[in-house]
């Protein structure tokens, strides 16, 4: 299985070769089917709505070695990778028996990990402790603010 | 999402392709003849990952194209059952919610079989119900919204109609391209799907992916949004 990101690397890579061939040759001329496929693939996942968009290898990695020990299967990490999930409840779509496998710090823990190294520009994660105070509906709780609040609020 | 698939192919070099690079030569061919295509149980293909073996090459009589077997992985559009996914709200049809990824427009969520869904007659547009506590909170499914699903099931159907493979690209400017159907015959191809890596042969058909306008495509994802955290990601689950 391929994460969106490396997907994305890959075809860029493509793209700039293609381009360098263009450049040494005007009148070369790739498939047209590829073409179109290339171009819709790295347009949709490098929107600005696609976390793919802003991942580096390092990051990944880093967040991969933090996951290591939470006992994930592969495409689950390989989900939480490619949706970047902010809230418990995205997390517990993803992950299957969720309740049964973790408790509700561990899940806190996770999206603190997902938030630090995979980072949603202009947003910064707080961690929060177990025992700490939440809204009304835990399993709801968002822990992303925005820059700007969080300023506010210090 | 993607997956890479290892597949096995007789590819063929036209002599006006003899002065690139054979690798080249190759992942030039093979992503003409398989890019942005559905193979049947594989999934839609992208692009080329590697090459991973070559036989030697052979020419026919009569024919100055050389021919070599080739094991090769590709990148493949097939999302596996359970996973989830973003796409934007593209029409609301008589079956259900349409939605497309950009490069995958064939993913329908059902409307039927819900009774949390109702058809809004004035804007034409497919509404769900929030929480069948509330009576009268609806979210409309309005094109071009973002909308997270789960893929609960997919179907390959088989395509009669073959398309030839597009045209080839790489003949010089003025000289005189040969015909595209020229490559192999399509039936012939044996392709291995790589779930566990071995490459069985199975026999399949390339069809062009191409949203015909006619009710049958050659894979469909049926999406799902009746769970907690799905659906349009306006709604904010807080």
């Amino acid at each position: 299985m391929l994460s969106n990101y490396e997907v994305l690397a890959l075809l860029r890579e493509m793209d700039e070769k293609q381009r360098e061939q263009a450049k040494i040759n005007p009148n070369v001329k790739f498939a047209e089917n590829l073409k179109t496929i290339q171009f819709e693939v790295i347009q949709n996942l490098s929107s600005s709505e696609s976390p793919s968009s802003t991942q580096t290898p390092e990051q990944i990695e880093t967040t991969l070695t933090h996951l290591k020990n939470y006992n994930l299967t592969k495409s689950e990490k390989l989900q939480l990778i490619n949706l970047r999930p902010q809230s418990i409840a995205e997390l517990e779509l993803i992950i299957e028996d969720c309740e049964d496998r973790f408790g509700m710090d561990t899940l806190r823990e996770l999206i603190y990990i997902i938030g630090t190294n995979l980072p949603m520009p202009g947003k910064v994660v707080r961690c929060l402790e177990s025992g700490a105070e939440f809204l009304d509906d835990e399993s709801m709780t968002f822990i992303h603010y925005p820059l700007e609040q969080l300023e506010h609020q210090l | 999402m993607f997956i890479l698939s290892v597949l096995k192919d007789t590819i063929q070099i036209q002599p006006y392709d003899f002065h690139k690079h054979k690798f080249d030569a190759l992942t030039d061919e093979i992503n003409r003849i398989y890019a942005n295509k559905v193979i049947k149980d594989v999934g839609l293909c992208i692009c080329l990952f590697e090459i991973i073996s070559v036989s030697e090459e052979l020419v026919h009589y009569g024919d100055g194209a050389s021919y070599m077997k080739v094991t090769f992985r590709l990148v493949v559009f097939r999302p596996f059952i359970g996973e989830i996914i973003e796409g934007t709200v593209s029409s609301n049809t008589f079956e259900g919610v349409k939605v497309t990824l950009g490069y995958f427009d064939d993913i329908l969520i059902p409307t039927h079989n819900d009774d949390e869904w109702k058809f809004d007659h004035k804007t034409q547009v497919w509404v769900r119900l929030w929480d069948s506590q509330i009576p009268d909170l609806y979210m409309y499914m309005d094109k071009n919204t973002t909308i997270k699903f789960r893929v609960i099931d997919e179907k390959f159907s088989d395509i009669s109609t073959k398309f030839p493979p597009p045209k080839r690209t790489g003949a010089v400017v003025g000289q005189k391209a040969p015909m595209p159907s020229s490559s192999l015959p399509l039936d012939d191809m044996i392709v291995g799907n790589n779930r566990g890596e071995d490459t069985q042969n199975v026999k399949t058909d390339t069809t062009t992916y191409a949203p015909t306008g006619g009710k049958l495509v050659p894979y469909e994802l049926i999406g799902s949004i009746a769970e907690v955290g799905l659906g349009l990601t306006l709604w904010k689950w807080e």
